[in-house]
């Protein structure tokens, strides 16, 4: 299917690896010019090569950190009026709310919350402009079930969400679209930090455990970056201009839920 | 019924007037003592005669802002080992988010997400000594279904939703439930007063804009206060303790989804 989207113009926050550079990708195939940051330059600079080898697609790199107001700056001055904006950061860190302050939980809610609502602010009404707009917010399955340990997580992803819901439905006129895609777990690097810190404490194997995660899993399997880069580019598509406001969970079928 | 929970402390926050007030009276009703605060002295202490007056409870008040941390301090100063917890705060002005910067958001944050979660972080954990707790937040109809003009309180409120929904799942098994009340169109103060404001700019009558108000509900009428603080009651009764991480919608059956 031809998602429509060639020749538009593409933020995506968070890129250089995991979930945020199979959107990258999965964008870039379709012909669409992006803008891609991350905070650590030489990884992103190779991915944003991989990309622009493997698609043909102009692809920018901007090195900085977007949950700083420097950082969007800097993405938006590298691309001011986007048609797609993917926005992603990497996750608060796990812990009991116990020891939370206030600013740590400022923040979470910078990181997982403002910057997405910022990046927004920033460029939807040029979308509005131009009637075309598609927003993706990666949060994360915590949105539907909330991950025990990861409290800071649960609560500025569920704000985002929440803010959102609303401004969809104001934009929606304009065929501008806002969206979550919710992950659950997927084969990436932070998986594999994860499971091998978890192992360790455990006192047992990486391989013993990660099969373990994959048996106990609904789907038999984790989810890969690529098929959700797929989602990602067909929520972006000039054919999903009907669906605003939705939160796509893919996870695997984990979450068991009737609706 | 008794609720069984005559003798239990209680903290009551916005408790002066509208829903906070309706929420300090029932549970007045069922025996609870209660610490009660709101902004003004003088109406807090007004408010708490009329409780003591009417239930014989004792009620202690104190003046102060429940979104600052010397607000909590004075409330906790006064009730430290609360059994049940009411979190309320008044809502954060409405608006077009293209012109809310980064403070006006943490002001929201701070007042309607993170007072609630450190009014819980501050007493969570002697209720699960004693086993038994109940804390409601009260929230609104927004987290179910946003209010397109209230896109701070839509945001504020899903995040602290999202942070009680994991937090919820930790807790139950010491018989510490939270639970949330979502009001709808409850007939306040706060929503006389702007009708009547209304009223006064058009030609039209206070009773007419009512009646047309009440229209556009399926119950055909505003919802009570007290209706609003019985639920609240029920949701803090021993009766209640397998019910957790609910929202529960008192909105006259406005909200259309099917879940």
């Amino acid at each position: 299917m031809d998602m429509g989207i060639a020749g538009k113009k593409g933020i995506v926050c968070a890129a250089s690896k995991g979930l945020g550079r199979g959107c990258a990708e999965a964008l870039a195939a379709e012909g669409v010019e992006l803008v891609i940051c991350a905070r650590t330059k030489e990884v992103l600079e190779a991915t944003a090569e991989d990309i622009r080898k493997a698609s043909g697609a102009k692809v920018t790199a901007i090195a900085c950190d977007i949950t700083t107001e420097e950082g969007r700056a800097a993405v938006l001055k590298a691309c001011p009026e986007p048609d797609i904006l993917v926005n992603n950061a990497g996750g608060p860190p796990p812990g009991d709310f116990r020891e939370w302050e206030r600013e740590d939980w400022i923040k979470a809610l910078d990181g997982n919350m403002l910057t997405a609502i910022f990046l927004i602010k920033a460029t939807v009404d040029s979308m509005i402009g131009r009637k075309f707009g598609r927003i993706v917010n990666i949060t994360s399955s915590s949105v539907k079930l909330p991950v025990p340990y990861l409290g800071m997580s649960n609560g500025a992803r569920a704000g985002l969400t929440g803010f959102v819901a609303g401004l969809a439905r104001q934009t929606v006129k304009h065929n501008v679209t806002l969206n979550g895609l919710l992950p659950g777990r997927f084969e990436t690097q932070r998986l594999r930090d994860n499971m091998k810190i978890t192992a360790e404490k455990a006192g047992r194997s990486y391989d013993d455990m990660y099969k373990e995660s994959v048996a106990a899993a609904t789907a038999g399997r984790f989810g890969t970056p690529e098929e959700f880069g797929v989602a990602c580019a067909y929520l972006c598509s000039a054919h999903a201009g009907y669906i605003t406001g939705q939160n796509l969970l893919m996870d695997g079928g984990a979450f068991e839920s009737s609706v | 019924m008794d609720l069984g929970i005559k003798g239990r402390k209680a903290i009551v926050c916005a408790a002066s007037k509208g829903l906070g007030k309706a929420c300090a009276n029932s549970l007045a009703h069922e025996g609870v003592d209660l610490t009660i605060c709101s902004r003004s002295q003088e109406s807090i202490d007004a408010a708490a005669k009329e409780i003591r007056d009417a239930t014989g409870v004792m009620v202690r008040t104190v003046a102060c802002d429940i979104s600052t941390e010397e607000g909590r301090q004075a409330v906790l100063a006064a009730c430290p080992e609360p059994d049940i917890l009411v979190n309320n705060a008044g809502g954060p002005p409405h608006g077009d988010f293209r012109d809310w910067d980064r403070d006006t958001w943490i002001k929201a944050l701070d007042s309607n997400m993170l007072s609630a979660i450190f009014m819980i972080k501050a007493t969570v954990d002697t209720m699960i000594e004693r086993r038994f707790g109940r804390i409601v937040n009260i929230t609104s109809r927004s987290v179910k279904a946003p209010i397109l003009p209230l896109g701070l309180s839509n945001g504020a409120r899903a995040g602290l939703t999202g942070f009680c929904a994991g937090l919820g799942h930790q807790i139950i098994q010491h018989n510490v439930t939270i639970n949330a009340v979502l009001p709808g169109s409850i007939l306040t103060d706060r929503v006389r007063d702007t009708v009547t404001a209304t009223a006064a700019k058009s030609d039209r009558s206070f009773e007419e804009l009512m009646a047309e108000r009440e229209t556009g509900i399926p119950a055909g009428r505003f919802g009570r206060a007290e209706e609003l603080g019985d639920a609240c009651a029920y949701l803090c009764s021993t009766q209640a303790g397998y019910i957790t991480g609910q929202n529960i919608l008192l909105d006259g059956g406005s909200y259309g989804g099917t879940l």
